[in-house]
């Protein structure tokens, strides 16, 4: 046996003659202790959610079929006749939520750890750029199902988009393919969902990790940290580990989700019956209820504001500590920034 | 600061943040407007504007049948309101009400228009007899959500004996019940992820069949269709019994899968222990 693995051994290393140095290298880059802390993780976390995706999603196109007249029914049959449609479906909706749960933490940790600052503001950028990928994600996988609700998110969506000034008609257009949501709207958004955002993303990705690489994550020490003589561990085994241990809670709870709460299915869309209550997916609720309370026009600027402030943050947050140094501004303001986000949330999830 | 209170901060924030914030303050912004008919009646005195504070609590409210579905007219036009040529029928007498409310409630009409309640209003003037018309059981703008409730014996007495209503309401009743209860098992079945479509246009059908008997007000009729409708239940329900199986066996399934990622996750843990414990 030994000798049979010594011969694969030999031959790999004569057809791939990558040094194994390198791979030692690259497995074993020392992580700062602090990382031992789960929410340090949330980015890996996030990776290994975007793999789950990728691999479900994948197997869920041998089915699906981008037609108006079929979309819905193709759906139909993942989800109640093909064997295991039903696991994969669910499991592609379930982890897409955790997906975009594990990613807005992320953010949240980045923020408050003020892990954004010299010399980090372009991977904070490049993250924002992702935080925008894996909403648009969402929405056009969400639109894709071709039930009564999310045709009319579509609908309402493309509607929103309208009131952008200047731009706004090209970019509704653009974005159905035509005046109404119908055949052009439903490839393309088939074609940014299964092709150009995950290409997009995987490129974001591999610079965000590299820049973190080339960086290093920003350097914390928190009191229960000093007992420890070492400040380092190696990624590989450690740090890897306690992602892997994450990676499978995390299985555990899809798990759960999967089996008692599988994906459903609703009525079909029906471009002639407007429902009763539209409503997108949660994480656009505080988009939705904003644009609600406020008159259109404000509504999309404000919320093209908001993402500019969030893109150029870095750079702002700069100027404060500048004028105010030491004061947490920041940090106040971030709270303030979730607080309103939460209650936006929750208040279009109540009514 | 650490994470943790940074996370109990933002809670509490958010509840202060939410009580000026709640509801009623912003509540004009997404309140749909209101048509012109309510909004002037609402104003008028006594038993004109007494239908908007009914109607604003009735079905019709809430399903957007305004008073310009029933009284027709112009909604959108304060001066043109009330004309005929928009189309304004006024108060029906009472003999139009069946074809008023028909308009709408087509089957409901046809049906009733078969019974004895019907058939009673039609015969000779010298005969003539007291009959119920769609607004005597519903009432007019105070119209909710229709029950077995409305065969009571206040309401159907007041013309004759409550022995024929009573039959028919207890045909009803057991039957209705069963129904009702199918009905959640499905909705159930169909949440834990069965197919359900089949069934629940079934189960659709013979809650209709039922349904239209409503209003025939035919005590032997009614009784023969609850009676097949109950046997119809009997037989499908075994379809019903297979899907139950199928959902406890992918939970077993799932409990296979959750221990094995349970073991996995304590020998990682264990693992990752040795390796930290070398560390230091
Ligand atoms: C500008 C105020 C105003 C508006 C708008 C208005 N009404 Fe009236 N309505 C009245 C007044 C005043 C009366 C009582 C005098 C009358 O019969 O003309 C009345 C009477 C009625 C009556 C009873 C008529 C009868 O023959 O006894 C009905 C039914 C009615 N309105 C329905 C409507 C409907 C439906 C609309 C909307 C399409 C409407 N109204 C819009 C003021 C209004
Ligand atoms: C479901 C149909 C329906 C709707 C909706 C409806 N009405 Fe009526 N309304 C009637 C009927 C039927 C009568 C005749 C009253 C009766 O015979 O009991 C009536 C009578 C009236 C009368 C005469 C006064 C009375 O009480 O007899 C007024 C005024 C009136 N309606 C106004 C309104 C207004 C204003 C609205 C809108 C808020 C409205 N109606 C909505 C069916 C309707
Ligand atoms: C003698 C009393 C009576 C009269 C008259 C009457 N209904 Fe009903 N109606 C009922 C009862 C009782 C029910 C509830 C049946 C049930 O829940 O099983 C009902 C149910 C309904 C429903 C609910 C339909 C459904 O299938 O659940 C509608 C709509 C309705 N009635 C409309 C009308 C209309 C329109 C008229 C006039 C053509 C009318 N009713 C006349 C007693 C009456
Ligand atoms: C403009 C159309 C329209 C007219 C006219 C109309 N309705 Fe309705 N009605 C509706 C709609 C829509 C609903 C809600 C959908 C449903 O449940 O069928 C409804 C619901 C009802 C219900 C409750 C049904 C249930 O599911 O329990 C009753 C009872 C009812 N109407 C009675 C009447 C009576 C009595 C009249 C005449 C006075 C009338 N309707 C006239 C449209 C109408
Ligand atoms: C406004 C008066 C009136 C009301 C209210 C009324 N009915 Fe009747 N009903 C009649 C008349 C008239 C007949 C015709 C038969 C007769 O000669 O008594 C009749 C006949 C019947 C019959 C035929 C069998 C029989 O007893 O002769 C049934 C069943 C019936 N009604 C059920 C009901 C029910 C159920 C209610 C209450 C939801 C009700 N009725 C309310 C007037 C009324
Ligand atoms: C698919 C989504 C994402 C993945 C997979 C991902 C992955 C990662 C990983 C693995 C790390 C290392 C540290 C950690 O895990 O916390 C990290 C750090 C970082 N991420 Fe992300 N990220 C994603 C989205 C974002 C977004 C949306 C932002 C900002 C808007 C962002 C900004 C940053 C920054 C600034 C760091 C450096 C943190 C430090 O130096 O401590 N990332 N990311």
């Amino acid at each position: 046996m030994k000798k049979r693995l010594d011969q694969l051994k030999a031959w790999l290393k004569t057809s791939a003659p990558i040094p194994e140095e390198f791979f030692r290298k690259v497995s074993s880059e020392p992580v700062p202790h602090h990382l031992k802390r789960w929410w340090f993780c949330l980015g890996g976390t996030a990776a290994y959610l975007f793999l789950i995706q990728v691999i479900t999603g994948l197997l869920l196109t041998f089915y699906y079929v981008p037609e108006p007249g079929h979309a819905y029914d193709s759906v139909y049959r993942i989800t109640y006749e093909i064997p295991f449609g039903w696991v994969i479906r669910s499991i592609h909706k379930w982890s897409s939520h955790l997906f975009i749960i594990a990613v807005i933490l992320h953010v949240f940790r980045v923020f408050f750890t003020g892990a954004y600052r010299k010399p980090r503001e372009l991977n904070w950028m490049i993250g924002c750029g992702i935080l925008f990928c894996v909403l648009t994600f969402g929405f056009t996988g969400y639109s894709l199902i071709y039930e009564q609700l999310s045709y009319w998110g579509a609908t309402v969506a493309a509607n929103l988009t309208q009131n952008v000034p200047l731009i706004g008609e090209y970019l509704a257009r653009f974005m159905r393919g035509g005046d109404t949501v119908e055949e052009n709207t439903l490839t393309r958004f088939f074609i940014f969902h299964i092709a150009l955002l995950p290409l997009a993303i995987t490129i974001l990705l591999t610079i965000h990790i590299t820049l973190i690489r080339l960086l290093g994550v920003t350097e914390l020490r928190f009191e229960d940290d000093r007992e420890h003589s070492t400040s380092h561990v190696p990624f590989f085994p450690n740090h890897f580990l306690r992602e892997t241990i994450i990676a499978s809670c995390i299985a555990l709870v899809i798990t759960f989700l999967v089996v008692f709460f599988p994906a459903g299915l609703g009525l079909p869309a029906d471009p002639f019956v407007t429902p009763a209550h539209i409503k997108p997916e949660w994480y656009f609720y505080f988009t939705f209820r904003w644009l609600k309370i406020s008159s259109l026009t404000v509504g999309v600027l404000g919320t093209g504001a908001a993402a500019a402030l969030l893109v150029f943050w870095p750079f702002i947050d700069r100027k404060i500590e500048k004028h105010f140094p030491g004061k947490d501004i920041s940090i106040w303001l971030g709270i303030i920034a979730i607080a309103t986000l939460l209650v936006f949330t929750v208040w279009e999830a109540l009514v | 600061m650490d994470f943790v209170n940074i996370l109990c901060t933002i809670f509490v924030a958010s509840l202060w943040f939410s009580t000026p914030f709640s509801l009623h303050a912003l509540e004009p912004a997404i309140r749909e407007s209101e048509s012109t008919c309510v909004s002037c009646h609402r104003d008028l005195e006594g038993m004109l504007s007494e239908p908007v504070r009914l109607w604003e609590k009735s079905i019709h409210h809430d399903m957007g049948n305004g008073c310009e579905g029933c009284h027709g007219g112009d909604k959108n036009d304060p001066a043109e309101a009330m004309s005929p040529q928009k189309g304004f029928v006024g108060v029906p007498s009472t003999d139009k009400i069946v074809d008023f409310c028909g308009k709408c409630h087509v089957g409901v009409s046809e049906n009733f228009k078969k019974s004895v309640h019907f058939q009673a209003s039609q015969t000779n003037l010298l005969q003539k007899k007291n009959t119920p018309t769609c607004v005597t059981c519903h009432r007019s703008h105070d119209i909710h959500k229709a029950s077995l409730d409305l065969i009571n014996e206040s309401l159907c007495s007041t013309c004759h004996s409550f022995e024929n209503p009573k039959r028919i309401k207890e045909a009803f009743a057991s039957t209705e019940l069963s129904l009702e209860h199918r009905k959640e098992d499905l909705n159930y079945l169909e949440r834990r992820g069965m197919s359900v479509k089949k069934l629940k246009e079934k189960h659709f059908a013979l809650r209709n069949t039922l349904h239209q008997l409503t209003h025939t007000f035919d005590v032997p009729e009614i009784q023969n269709k609850t009676h097949s409708v109950n046997e119809a239940l009997q037989t499908t329900g075994n379809d019903l019994k297979v899907l139950h199986r199928n959902i406890h066996r992918r939970w077993w399934v799932g409990l296979g899968v959750a221990c094995f990622l349970v073991i996995f996750i304590v020998v990682l843990v264990k693992l990752l222990k040795t390796y930290e414990d070398d560390a230091s």
